[in-house]
């Protein structure tokens, strides 16, 4: 019941002159390249709804039960239905970023589901964190979301979530390049030896000044939520928003493809 | 206490001193004592809190009689517990109290950071500053996700340079420990632990280096049917589902952090407009800071 698709690297964007300038990643991505999306829906039979995400090495199977009975009648609430997240690290005991984490994809969720159709009612969605390998909330998100999709929950839109990061490479020769002008150009100086990387692993998060997780809606293509850590000027953070939003056009194409690959799939089967 | 419905359609409450209708108009006889009066307000709003919400969008006055993008008094207060830690600080936003306290200790670096020292962050939420956190569950929630985005901020956003708290390398760091309590919560309690823990830390002379910080400021905005609200005080912070945190440096303007968790989704120009009214609070701050260098 369950159908793994995958794809190559989306390059959701024609390459802009200045990413060119760039060092090669580590896995020889282009600074706008999406790792290639795998996606598998319904791995788990018990659950409402189940679905597997993944981005190169960052993992997550995400399970949805619901919308449930509450085991406690306080968790009830009249004018909806009441969403409970858990996030499972890789390894080892829920921390305190477990738990932010868990706020995120709860705030997310409770916005993009309809929750008054659900009311007296909850919705709990696990999630497990298979593998982590960078841009781990934004696979969380997406892992949620068509967890939810897969349990045939009414949701308003479907956020795409992806993770993005800003990078200062420490060599001296990248200041002396030329810099040239950009579509989205930025005045301030120091800005001008800082780039964007989309969909960072690990280690270019690491490195980076600051990481940023944006997620976009399917219907309006704006802004649904918004994780930003580290220095940066405004102008940078909208530039990375507009980056989001043809990567979300991506990822939202590739989800249809998936989506219909799976219905068609069911049917056949019947 | 009885209920019934006016003719022109507000839904009028009739508690035992005052009436309140529709359109926020108070008439008392007796005048009730502040917490009455919000307890009035807030029964109103959760009995009607559609007819609350539109009267926001209507009227160009919020429940506290601010405009839209009108923030609320800022009052900063440092070096207030000089016996018991090294570094304290006091920071109201309105009705917002939050007290920091910062305490150090010697320690052994981390392996992987030999000339770096160490700041925890520990939050403590008192039933004191409001009801709900009188269950050790919601406590323990709200106040690690508070940690977490104090800790957050301190240490990814250039406040302290951890290579300062170095007394000998790869053997004694100085380990600090802000610990903040919140004395009293009307919305915005993340910007004012922040702010708190950031003056406590400029208070603090350790023996050996002088910690310098990079000053930034918080701000808590809401998004309501198109409209954007400065600085949101409790009873709008639980009404309004599309919260925007932004932290900015008080001196340069640069975005520290930007989260919008949930709500719904926000265009471009209306999050440029939050992060310009950010602006504001930066002028705050400074001010307040000027105040306070002049006295010392």
């Amino acid at each position: 019941m369950s159908m793994e698709v995958e794809s190559p690297p989306i390059t959701p964007l024609p390459p802009s002159s200045l990413s060119l300038s760039l060092p090669p990643r580590p896995d020889r991505r282009l600074a706008n390249q999406l790792r290639p999306p795998m996606c598998e829906l319904g791995p788990l039979n018990r659950a409402d709804g189940s679905a597997r995400f993944a981005q190169g090495q960052t993992s997550v199977l995400a399970a949805v039960y619901g919308p449930a009975a509450p085991r406690f009648s306080r968790k009830e609430r009249v004018e909806g239905a009441a969403v409970e997240v858990t996030v499972h690290p890789h390894y080892g005991l829920a921390t305190s970023s477990e738990k932010e984490k868990e706020g995120a994809v709860k705030a997310l969720l409770e916005a993009a589901i309809c929750l008054e159709r659900f009311p007296r009612t909850v919705i709990h969605v696990i999630c497990q964190v298979c593998e982590d390998n960078g841009g781990l909330m934004a696979c969380l998100m997406n892992a949620a979301s068509l967890a939810v999709i897969n349990a045939g929950i009414d949701m308003k839109y479907v956020p795409l979530t992806v993770s993005m990061a800003l990078i200062s490479p420490p060599s001296a020769t990248m200041k002396a390049l030329p810099s040239l002008p950009s579509s989205s150009s930025t005045t301030a100086p120091t800005s001008s030896s800082t780039y964007l990387l989309l969909d960072p692993i690990n280690e270019e998060e690491r490195q980076s000044i600051a990481t940023i997780t944006i997620g976009i809606s399917s219907v309006d293509q704006n802004v649904l939520s918004c994780q930003s850590m580290g220095i940066m000027m405004p102008s940078q953070l909208f530039e990375a928003i507009d980056v989001a939003k043809g990567a979300a056009k991506a990822l939202m194409a590739f989800l249809r493809m998936t989506i219909e690959e799976h219905s068609r799939h069911i049917s056949k089967e019947k | 206490m009885s209920c019934h419905a006016h003719e022109h359609g507000y839904s009028m409450v009739r508690l035992d001193f005052f009436i309140l209708t529709g359109n926020h108009r108070v008439s008392m006889a007796d005048t009730p004592s502040r917490g009455a009066v919000e307890e009035m307000i807030s029964f109103y709003s959760r009995f009607d809190p559609a007819t609350y919400l539109s009267d926001l969008e209507s009227a160009c006055r919020r429940q506290d009689g601010r405009s839209h993008k009108q923030l609320r008094p800022l009052k900063l207060l440092q070096g207030i517990l000089q016996k018991s830690t090294a570094g304290s600080s006091l920071a109201k936003i309105g009705e917002t109290k939050v007290l920091a306290g910062v305490s150090l200790q010697v320690g052994q670096p981390g392996e992987d950071s030999p000339e770096k020292g160490e700041i925890g962050v520990e939050v403590n939420l008192l039933p004191l500053c409001h009801p709900k956190f009188s269950s050790i569950q919601a406590q323990q929630e709200e106040s690690k996700a508070l940690e977490n985005f104090v800790q957050s901020v301190l240490l990814r956003c250039n406040v302290v340079r951890r290579e300062d708290l170095c007394i000998v390398e790869g053997r004694h760091v100085w380990k600090l420990n802000v610990d903040l309590q919140c004395l009293s919560h009307d919305g915005s309690l993340a910007d004012a632990c922040v702010l708190s823990a950031l003056l406590a830390l400029a208070d603090v002379t350790l023996p050996v280096t002088i910690v310098g910080t990079d000053e930034k400021v918080v701000i808590l905005h809401g998004f309501h049917a198109d409209m954007l609200l400065g600085d949101l005080s409790l009873a709008e912070e639980e009404k309004i589902p599309t919260r925007l945190r932004i932290a900015v440096d008080c001196e340069t303007g640069q975005l520290c952090t930007l989260q919008k968790l949930g709500g719904v989704s926000m265009a471009s120009e209306h999050l440029d407009s939050a992060v310009a009214l950010c602006g504001a609070r930066q002028k705050q701050f400074l001010l307040e800071r000027d105040l306070r260098q002049d006295k010392s």
